[in-house]
Parts: structure tokens; sequence; C-alpha cells
């Protein structure tokens, strides 16, 4: 049985259907794509597995399966111990969800002192540091100390991922984690997040415009557009086989990774 | 806030008081009614035009309209503000009397108003839409369309000649004095206090950090509390800055109302007898006291905000 | 057409009601003599001093015999033309400085804006006490001392405004084809300006009413035997242990009016700028 199964769900804003009959399922290590351009429903698509869909969203139809679970099912409390733990999220820039006021270190703690009742804040600092340098954040006391806002674009993200993995969760969602980022930067933290499944084992679920990326990383690629799935197939027939006229556009919309274009 | 910043405020002040003393003192120049008629008056007896005139020459009230500004200007900036003609004592010393009590009915009123604001705006704000939202926004609407001179008196006549019930309240005595005025003031700016908290939460609920918390399984009790509330407090201390500033002046009313001896009451009471001298050393006084708080409050971000401590 | 104009009424309903009892105040206002049956509100006979509400006078009498009711009618028509008259004032005065201030900026631009400055760095009642309290008591002179602490606000937000559109390309283009400057300011400049500082004067009106109602009763507006909400209040005062409804309907009225007010300009906000539907 598959880890994740999205059976046939519709999800509406205000009973306005904002995606349609939308399926996919995942295995344990595997990475799939949501490609599609603004608007197109992709993050709507992990914000509704994620249980954190934006003001007032539902999901009206369909089921989402969770290692067997219907997460649809699921009470606040359920979604809230779930979040972070077993299935985490990183954004496009995960500096801006931190509170600007408080230090890194602050949010960091407050995030590990949810999900371990019992842990002292000085060992949850530890456990942070710790996290922070496993993922290539030299001196993570440092970082800990720091604002977000005083962070590089890449070092946020580097936090955001590291917080992410604290729990390693079966299934990181990542919402266009490389959009904010130059190219150079882009590279490493997608390589960054390949590593995870190597090490880990963990189910990545990424969401970008950019099918370069998505090609890059994936074994599985779904093009969205208008709420609907356009296309899919595991990435050598996405690139090299697809006769879809829409996933043709967004091939030669590709912009290239470190100087070489990755298809 | 930068040092140089700050004394660029400081700068601006200064200039802001002395166009406010020029104005101040063009109008009470223009205004009709001579000084020295009414200082003679004050004292109980009809003057003879000679000893006016005599007075007016003492008083340098025939020099010429620069010279008499400048002369006034100078003396001020040496902490001379004259003399009140109405009550026969230096200003300085009159409003040094009155500002005390008016500062504590400001603080107490404030700190009734933020008891009852903070909390009802906030659960107005996390409850939004819901009954108790609803409920909330159509008091705090009436109570921003209550004029605040008829909350005292109606509170004024219910509690002290209907009810009885707190006779001391209504009469004298320090800290009881002040208890009716301060909950009059508290009532007006609450409701308007109440909308602005529910604003500032409500922006602050909106941001993406709180997503962000979301996601990481925080507890809403914790986001609201460690997160949200804290950061939705340097919005609020900006207003309650501009607050305690329009409270000096707005205190005037009430002050009347409950006769309580404050600057604002004193106001009246110059601007009533054309006492010049003292309408503008109050004017300049309040002014003056208004932007520094101002200043206060926007240095003490620099405490409060780490954007603004660590970026500049 | 009509269809339109029905709709928009039954869509926005709370306008709808609010304006209609704006109207009925402002008629009964105007026909202050009809409403009251030709009762003078400054006349009334010492015999009937201090009466309470009853069939005769069913707002009660005040200390000279008149009659409550009538004054509070008449009351209308001093408030209602007082904050007019001051949202007018400061309207105009506002938005022509705003304007040229913001199209013309150097030297004028620091000059208004700088007073304009200094006006709200201060708290507005205390000036508009002194203001009113040396030009000497009177409606007129409350009018005056109110919008001079109120023109700055509409002031700064009028420069704003002209701000965010002098540099655009069809400015650009109209002054290169030799349009003439006030031309500009009255086709681009004014429009652009116009709803935001409407919007702003209609939920204005209320607090200004308040304002001026405070000065009355502090006795630097209205002078007697004008009939005016404020000062009725401050007249009846002294009556209040023996005489409560001297206070009590006076203040009903400001309060009522001042919530028409309030939720009309509230309403009319969140209909023409959704935007800040807070």
């Amino acid at each position: 049985m598959a880890m994740l199964e999205v059976k046939n769900i519709t999800i509406s804003y205000q009973n306005r259907p904002t995606v349609m009959d939308f399926s996919m399922s995942l295995e344990k290590g595997q990475i799939c794509s949501l490609v599609g351009e603004s608007g197109s429903g992709k993050t709507t698509v992990i914000r509704a597995i994620f249980g954190l869909l934006a003001g007032g969203g539902k999901v009206t139809e369909g089921e989402i399966l969770f290692e067997g679970e219907s997460l649809l099912a699921y009470n606040k409390e359920q979604w809230r111990r779930l979040r972070g733990s077993d299935i985490s999220m990183i954004f496009q820039d995960s500096g801006a969800m931190m509170n600007p006021t408080r230090r890194v270190g602050g949010a960091y703690t407050e995030y590990i002192r949810t999900h371990e009742k019992n842990i002292s804040k000085k060992d949850a600092a530890k456990k942070g540091i710790e996290m922070l340098e496993r993922m290539r954040l030299p001196s993570g006391d440092n970082v800990m100390r720091s604002y977000p806002f005083q962070l590089s674009g890449g070092m946020r993200q580097r936090v955001g991922i590291a917080m992410g993995m604290t729990y390693q969760p079966k299934l990181l969602l990542a919402d266009e984690p490389t959009s904010a980022l130059d190219v150079t930067t882009q590279a490493q933290i997608v390589r960054q997040m390949m590593e995870l499944r190597e090490n880990y084992g963990t189910s990545i679920i990424v969401v970008t415009h950019n099918l370069g990326v998505a090609a890059y990383m994936s074994d599985h690629i779904i093009v969205m557009r208008n709420g609907k799935i356009e296309d899919q197939g595991d990435r050598d027939y996405m690139l090299y086989h697809s006769e879809n006229e829409y996933t043709h556009k967004l091939l030669e919309a590709v912009p290239s990774i470190g100087g070489k274009r990755y298809v | 806030m930068s040092t140089k910043k700050i004394l660029s405020r400081l700068l601006q002040i200064v200039i802001v008081l002395i166009g406010i003393s020029f104005l101040t003192f063009l109008l009470t120049y223009l205004a009709p009614g001579d000084p020295a008629q009414i200082m003679l008056t004050s004292s109980g007896v009809m003057p003879t035009p000679s000893e006016v005139a005599a007075l007016r020459e003492t008083m340098g009230l025939n020099d010429p309209f620069f010279v008499q500004y400048f002369r006034w200007l100078g003396n001020a900036l040496h902490g001379d503000f004259g003399v009140s003609f109405s009550l026969n004592k230096p200003v300085v010393d009159l409003l040094l009397a009155r500002l005390w009590p008016t500062l504590k009915l400001t603080l107490f009123s404030m700190i009734l108003m933020l008891v009852v604001s903070v909390p009802l705006g906030m659960v107005s704000a996390v409850k939004k839409d819901s009954w108790i939202d609803n409920l909330v926004r159509g008091i705090t609407f009436l109570g921003v369309s209550i004029p605040n001179f008829w909350v005292g008196l109606l509170l004024m006549l219910l509690l002290c000649v209907k009810v009885k019930l707190l006779p001391v309240i209504c009469s004298g005595g320090d800290f009881k004095s002040m208890i009716l005025p301060a909950v009059t003031l508290a009532i007006a700016m609450s409701a308007k206090y109440t909308r602005q908290v529910r604003t500032a939460i409500l922006e602050e609920l909106s941001q993406d950090y709180v997503v962000g918390a979301r996601a990481r399984g925080v507890k809403e009790r914790k986001i609201l509390w460690r997160n949200v509330f804290p950061n939705s407090l340097l919005p609020l201390i900006t207003m309650l800055g501009l607050s305690v500033g329009s409270l000096l002046g707005g205190t005037a009313v009430v002050e009347v109302i409950f006769s309580y001896p404050g600057l604002g009451s004193l106001a009246v009471a110059a601007i009533t007898s054309n006492d010049y001298n003292l309408i503008q050393g109050y004017v300049l006084w309040i002014a003056l006291i208004y932007m520094v708080i101002n200043l206060l409050v926007d240095i003490s971000y620099n405490f409060v905000d780490p954007r603004m401590r660590l970026s500049r | 057409m009509e269809m339109k104009k029905k709709n928009f009424f039954v869509r926005n309903k709370t306008f709808t009601i609010f304006a209609i009892l704006a109207i009925l105040l402002i008629l009964m206002a105007i026909f202050a003599p009809l409403v009251t049956g030709g009762i003078d509100p400054t006349k009334g006979s010492l015999a009937d001093a201090i009466k309470a509400p009853s069939a005769e006078h069913i707002f009660g009498t005040d200390k000279m015999g008149r009659d409550i009711f009538a004054r509070v009618v008449y009351g209308a028509r001093v408030s209602l033309v007082a904050a007019f008259g001051v949202v007018a004032l400061s309207f105009v005065l506002g938005t022509v400085l705003g304007i040229i201030s913001g199209y013309f900026r150097g030297i004028v631009d620091a000059v208004i804006m700088r007073i304009a400055d200094m006006m709200v760095s201060f708290p507005g009642l205390v000036l508009a006490m002194a203001v009113a309290g040396i030009l000497g008591a009177s409606i007129g002179n409350a009018i005056i001392a109110v919008s001079v602490v109120t023109w700055p606000k509409y002031a700064r937000l009028a420069r704003s405004l002209v701000l965010k559109i002098r540099d655009r390309d069809y400015v650009a283009a109209a002054v290169v084809t030799g349009s003439k400057t006030p031309y500009i300011l009255m086709r681009y400049m004014l429009p652009n300006a116009l709803p935001t500082l409407i919007i702003t004067a209609a939920t204005d009106i209320g607090s200004l009413m308040l304002e001026l109602a405070g000065l009355s009763f502090l006795g630097f507006g209205a002078t007697p035997p004008t009939p005016e909400w404020g000062l009725m209040l401050s007249e009846g005062r002294a009556y209040m242990q023996s005489a409560p409804w001297l206070m009590i309907f006076p203040g009903l009225a400001i309060f009522i009016t001042v919530v028409i007010f309030n939720m009309l300009g509230d309403s009319l906000r969140d209909i023409l700028d959704p935007r800040t539907n807070e």
C-alpha cells in the first residue's frame, strides 16, 4: 500500500471548486513534483494534505489516506500533532514563516517543545543546533541567536529544512522551496533535499512552477492547470515522450541551473 | 532610531513649539479684549481709563507686535510665562500645580481602558465573525458615537443622584474623586481602542509566520500568547502614545463636569476669562508634553522591535 | 437603469437604511417649525419653568419654561449646519492646499506641509478650544476653530493621492501636449483624490459633531438662547437632581444623530472602498 493516497479530491473555497478530481499516490522514499503556473491549484493540493487550507478552503469530495488513515477524518488536535512530526512543510521563504521579532532559536525551541513535552529549553536548543549543523549551517548556535531577517535567503531555507527534518518526517511537503533563491543557492538546496531521501528515506512532494527543478529532483511529475491534472508521468516520460502541448510549453520555459540545463 | 534621527526630531519639536507660540501669540494679539483692562477688572473694581493706560504702558502692550512677541518668547525660554491676569499668580506655578492631577487622571483612565479594551479586542479578533465579535463590534460602535460629556453626566446622575451608592466618589477626596472622571474617559477611549486592538491582532494573525507556526504544529494558544499578542503590541504602543496626548487635551470636558482640579479645567477657566498668558502657557505645555511623549514612544520601538534595533 | 438603481439600494441595506434616517433628520431640521407645531424654541414663560415631560411638553421644559422638544428639534439645525460647515470648510481648504502641495512640490509644498505637521503634532481639542475661546464664543467661531485643526488631515491625504499619480505617463502627456496647469489639476488631480477624500469626510461627520457639541458644552460654541444640544446639556447640568430630562433628551439627540452619520459613513466606505472592510 502506498504511503500517501489522494483519491479524487475536490477542494472548494466558498463553494467554488478550485481543485477538481485530483488524485495521486506516493511510495516511501519517492519524490513527486506538482508543476504549474500560479493559480493552477498546486499549492492548494499540498495545503489540503497538510490540513492547512487558507481562508475557509475545504476538501468537499474524495479522500486523503496517509499510511492507511483518513486524514480528512482528523480533528484539529490530531492534525496539529501530525504537523511538524510525521509530515513537515517547507516554504518559499522559511524566514518569513518565523516570527520576525523573535530569534531563530526562539521559534526552533518553541517548535521542539511542542512535540517533546518534557524536554528542557537547553536540550531543545542543543537539538536545534545539532540539526542546523547537520543541514550544513556552520555555527548553529550563531544562527539560533540571529533574527530571521539577519540571515541570507539560502541560510533561511536551510533553517526551514532543518526544522522540517527535526523529527525525520515520513513526508516532506515543499512549497516552491527554491524560487526565492539565486541560481547557485537553488542548486545547493535542491541537492540537499535529495540527500534527505538518501539519508532518511523521506518522501517528498515538491510544488514548483519550474519544470527544470521538478525534472532534476523527482521520480514522478504531475502538471497542473486550472485546478486539474493536465499531464503526468515519470521523469523520463515527461521530458522526452509526453505529447502534451502544455508540458512542452513549460519545458521551453525552463531556465538553466548552475549554468547547465538539467533536461 | 539613530541618535541623528532623535536629534532631528528634537529640532523639529523646537520648531513646532516656536510656530505654535507664534500662532497663539498672534491670535491673542488680534483677539478682542484688553489684557490690562481684564487684569484690573478681575480685582473687582472698575478701573479708570488712565489706570488702564498706565498699566498698558508697564505691561508693554503699546510696543510693536514683534517686540512683544520676542520679549514673551525670551521669557518663556527662561521658563517664565508671565503672570495670569485673572488669578494673579505666575503661570508656571498654576500649571505645575495642575499638571500632576491631570497626569494622574490620564494614567488611571488609560489603565482602565487597557483592562477593558485589550481582552475585548483580542477575543473579538480571535473569534472573528462569531456572535461575540459582532456583539463587541456593536458595543464599540455605539461607544464611539456617544458624547463623553453625556456619559459623564449620566454616570453622575445614576451613581451620585439616583443611587447614592457611591457618595464618597462623588465628592472630593484625592483618589476617590478620580474614579468617575477616569471611568468616563475610559469608556469613550475603550470603544475606540477595542477596535484598534482588534484590527492590530487581525493584521498580525494574517502574517505568514502564523501559518509557519501552525505548519510546525505549534499550539494555537502558544501562537497567540507568545507570538501574535506581543507583536501586536508594537502598533498599540504608538496608539497609546497618541492617546496620552489627546487625553491631555481631552480631559478638559470631564474635568469641568466633575470639577476636577486639573490642567483642562484650568484652561477652560483661562479661556473663559480671556487670561491670555495662561492660555499661551497651557497650549505650549500641552504641545511640548505631547511631542515629547510621541518621541519617547518612537524611541521605545528601538527596545521592542529587533528589526529597528539591529538594522540601522 | 431603473433596475440597477434598485439593486444598489437592495444590495446595500445598511447604507439605504441609514441614508433614509439621515434624510429624515435633515428634513426634520429643515421643517422644524412644522415638526414642533410652531412652538418657538427660544421663548417660554417662567410659569412653565422646569416641568417634567407631559402630554403638553413631551420632553418637559427648562428653567426658562422653554419646550425641550422644540429645542431638541431646532438643535438639529445647528448641529447639522455646524458639522457640514466644518466638513465643507476643511474639505475645500485641505483639498486645495493638498493638491497644490503635491503637484507643485518644492517650497510651496514645504511650507504647507510644515504648517499641517504643526497642526497635527498637537492635540486637536486643545487648539480648537484655544482658538474658539480667543475668537469669542459663537457657533461660527467654533466652526472655524474645528476647521483649523481638521484641514491638515485632508491636505495630507490629498497630497499623498496626488503624489501617487503626478508622475504617471498620461499626466506627462497632458503637460507635453500643452494642457494648462489649472486644467491638469481639475481634470486629473482632483478626480483622482476626490473619492478617498469623500469617504474620509463621510466617516468624519459624526466625530466632528461630537467635537462641536463638546465645544458648546464648555461654553466655546453656541451662546444662549441658541437651541444647541451641547449647550442645552451644560445648561441642564445644574438641574440634574431635580430635572434629569434636561440632560437626557439633548444627549440622546446627539447620540442618535452621531450613530446615524457614523453608520452612514462606515457603510459608504464599505461600498466605495471594500479593501478597508474591517
